[in-house]
């Protein structure tokens, strides 16, 4: 069942567009992530879903409803905004209390008490209840922020970067618990991140957007291993995939200005001209490999190693577990998992 | 006086010996402090260098005299030998921090486990502070103390002119000493009849005079009714508060809807809204005066309520745009998502942000409409008339009642003064700046 579905909205600021005939569904109790870089249009995708800012073109249909002339309030969504925005000079509990205070709710006192103590305890806020929001740090007014949102029970969450300004390690726990209490609770939730990691890790599905374009919509494992365009291959994936200008030549794929050659797919049609994508954890240093480079950096990241490949004038890179004692100008061999090339021509998109 | 050659009239010799002996109480005591005595040993010392300052300072004045000579300019002369003097005398004070002794350590009163010897410019514990960072505090104090006391000085000269009798007020050399009386008062609220001196042999025989009735009788008068002082006082409050409170009402409402909203040519609307208020009201009451006679509005308080409100909304509107452009937006939309209407948000969130903009704005507001004399002047004549242009009418025949124009003054500046100190809180700004991070 199609919970919520955006269909052909665009929206223009004066002379941006922000927005370009972006269109996708989401299902009951689905976690979406919204993916992009900076500017890409995720906060103007909620906004608009949330009715605080109009498209120009387009709906934005809940449950097969069409809602455009809903105001934000009837729209029944909880929005946790990108720069939290707390109610100030109210304590924390007045913050969470303060969407079921709405006069659309009419709770009584005692229920709102309730759930407000119950949220409080499950994000971990239950001790700063009485205080003051204005002087709560970062992590904590991010926490009350999403406290806010999940007091209520709403058609849809819409959060925006919520985790960006927590440290990595606050980041992580908060991570695990929003996809618990989103599993348990089986709350649908759009998700906007510009992380790759929060996207692959927590999403069912995931949109990837750019320039105020759809690029790719599909689950973490279509994204990663079957990515759409060059742009998608690079936005996801640590460290970023090998992206080489490649030829066909004699049969054989040939990687430009390196002494790369690989067998060609037969499984579908390959331009004379193309780009030739490798994860790097499909470059494997072997002893009996086909391929020789030389060692041109490594990066000890501890569980990993990451070792740049000198071959000809290009550069590959390669994980190797753990730490290796590979020493910069040594000569390796190495081998390419073939199966799991990605081809795309020069525009960028998949072959 | 004091039989020193200063080139300075009395008023300023006292005036500078109160200051010397402020900044010497002020000072020494956090050097005092510092090292570990008493706090009544340093006020004590402290005075008593304040006045070996004061009388230093105008030692160095005669001494300085010659420079106006060479500066050839009394005035400037006696200035620059105020300057050199006064700079001359803080070096000495600080100098002097030297000079007290550490206490001994059974004589330690209030040093908590010795505050840094280092300087450090900014605590909130009091003993951690440098004293010579508290030392140029307690200076800026006493500057600011000596200004405000000059600055009050026509003030609470006004206040002995309204209580002093009528010969006291235009004696001359005024008297700063005098018996005060109600005279000024009484005349300002009363209306009087002269009377004869039969007459007054006959009062004198009545029993049942007020007090303010024997006041006037002194003078040869008979009180005959109330003035129209009073009326003209609760006019001006009327006005002036109501148009108050429907300027910055409307004015709010407004300023929220050019802040939130695309409105179509703003820019030129809020110009235009400002072009109201760029004629000087003089130019523009003769127009006014012929429209408010058309209308019927000539003398009444709605017309009056009107006029200050218009005059006044095109300020209230600038000032409280930029006021409510400070409060982020993400507060109303994060209420409207969850839950509330436009206007439920803006009273329960905008409103209470707005505080300090909207004191601000009563407060300017309230001043304009209370002083406003032009209009009034123009525009009212005896049922609306309020007290600016009616405190002039009080100068009267037979001589000029300094007495009861003090009183009127005074009785005048109350209003603002209550307005303002009430809401002085939310004057200052920043306090309840809000819990958003730029992400
Ligand atoms: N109110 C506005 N007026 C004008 N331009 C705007 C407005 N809001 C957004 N834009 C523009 O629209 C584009 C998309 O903005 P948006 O805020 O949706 O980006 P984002 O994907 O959320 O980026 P970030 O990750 O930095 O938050 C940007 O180019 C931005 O400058
Ligand atoms: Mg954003």
């Amino acid at each position: 069942m199609s919970n919520v579905a955006l269909e052909h909205i665009t929206k223009r600021f004066k002379d941006v567009t922000a927005l370009d005939d972006v269109s996708f569904s989401i299902t009951h109790g689905e976690f979406f992530v919204l993916l992009g870089p900076t500017g890409a249009g995720k906060t103007t995708t909620l906004r608009v879903i949330a009715g605080l800012e109009k498209q120009d073109h387009g709906d934005v249909i809940f449950d097969g409803v069409n809602v455009n002339k809903y105001t934000p309030a009837d729209r029944d969504v909880a929005f946790v905004f990108q720069q939290y925005s707390l109610y100030p000079t109210r304590t924390v509990y007045e913050n969470l209390a303060f969407p079921l205070q709405s006069p659309l709710r009419k709770w009584p006192k005692e229920r709102i008490d309730q759930r407000v103590k119950e949220v409080a305890e499950k994000i971990h806020i239950a001790h700063l209840l009485h205080r003051k929001t204005a002087n709560l740090s970062g992590g904590e007014m991010q926490r009350v922020a999403l406290g806010r949102a999940l007091v209520r029970s709403p058609r849809l969450f819409l959060m925006d970067e919520p985790l960006s300004n927590l440290d990595a390690k606050l980041r992580e726990a908060l991570r695990i618990e929003l996809q618990h209490l989103q599993k348990t609770e089986g709350s649908t939730t759009l998700f906007v991140t510009h992380d790759q990691i929060e996207a692959l890790t927590m999403a069912d599905r995931i949109a990837v957007l750019n320039q105020g374009r759809i690029v790719q919509i599909g689950t973490p494992y279509d994204i990663y291993d079957r990515p759409a365009t060059t742009f998608v291959a690079q936005l996801v994936g640590i460290p970023r995939i090998n992206l080489l200008p490649a030829v066909r030549e004699n049969g054989l794929l040939n990687v430009e200005r390196s002494t790369i050659r690989l067998p060609l797919p037969t499984d579908r049609t390959i331009p004379q001209r193309f780009l030739l994508g490798i994860r790097p954890e499909d470059v494997r240093l072997a002893p009996d490999g086909d391929l020789r480079g030389e060692v041109a950096l490594t990066e000890p990241l501890g569980v990993e190693t990451v070792i740049h490949i000198r071959s000809g004038q290009q550069t590959l890179l390669s994980i190797a577990p753990g730490i290796t004692d590979l020493k910069i100008g040594d000569v390796i061999a190495y081998s390419i998992v073939r199966e799991r090339l990605h081809f795309f021509d020069l525009d960028g998109v998949r072959l | 006086m004091f039989g020193l050659d200063i080139p300075l009239p009395d008023f300023w010799i006292a005036y500078f010996f109160v200051f010397w002996v402020l900044i010497g109480g002020t000072t020494a005591p956090v050097m005092f402090r510092h090292q570990g005595h008493p706090v009544w040993l340093g006020v004590l010392t402290g005075g008593v260098v304040g006045v070996i300052s004061g009388v230093v300072f105008m030692v160095l004045l005669t001494v300085l005299k010659p420079l106006a000579d060479v500066v050839d300019d009394p005035f400037l002369g006696i200035l620059v030998s105020i300057l050199i003097s006064a700079v001359l005398i803080l070096i000495a004070l600080g100098w002097l921090r030297r000079f007290v002794p550490l206490a001994r350590a059974n004589e330690v009163v209030t040093l908590a486990e010795g505050g840094p010897r280092a300087p450090v410019t900014y605590s909130t514990r009091v003993d951690k502070v440098d004293p010579s960072w508290l030392s140029v505090q307690g200076i800026r104090a006493t500057v600011v103390v000596m200004l405000a006391v000059l600055s009050l000085i026509p003030v609470v000269w006004m206040g002995m002119t309204a209580f002093k009798s009528r010969a006291d007020a235009v004696a001359s050399p005024p008297k700063v000493i005098f018996e005060p009386t109600m005279e000024g008062f009484i005349s300002l609220l009363t209306k009087r009849r002269q009377l004869t001196d039969a007459q007054i042999a006959e009062y004198k025989q009545r029993e049942d005079l007020a007090w303010y009735d024997e006041v006037m009788l002194k003078r040869g008068q008979a009180i005959i009714g109330q003035s129209d002082y009073v009326k003209r006082l609760r006019n001006s409050l009327i006005i002036a508060s109501v148009s108050t409170v429907l300027s910055v009402t409307l004015g709010l409402l407004s300023a929220y809807a050019f802040s939130r909203f695309r409105i179509p040519g703003e820019g030129d609307l809020l110009f235009f809204i400002l072009s109201t208020r760029m004629l000087p009201p003089v130019v523009v009451t003769i127009p006014i005066f012929l429209m408010y006679r058309e209308l019927g509005l000539y003398d009444t308080h709605i017309g009056m309520i009107l006029l200050y409100t218009a005059f006044n909304l095109s300020f209230s509107v600038w000032l409280l745009k930029g006021f409510i452009d400070e409060i982020p937006r993400e507060y109303e939309e994060a209420a409207l998502v969850d839950g509330y209407t436009r206007m439920q948000a803006f009273r329960k969130i905008v409103l209470p942000q707005a505080v300090t903009g909207i004191a601000a704005t009563t407060v300017f507001s309230f001043i304009f409409a209370w002083n406003e004399y032009a209009f009034a002047l123009m525009l009212t004549s005896d049922k609306a008339r309020t007290a600016p242009p009616s405190i002039p009418s009080v100068l009267g025949t037979g001589g000029i009642e300094w007495a009861a124009i003090a009183a009127g003054s005074l009785g005048f500046l109350i209003p603002v003064v209550i307005v303002t100190f009430s809401l002085r809180r939310y004057l200052l700004r920043g306090v309840t700046f809000g819990a958003i991070r730029q992400g």
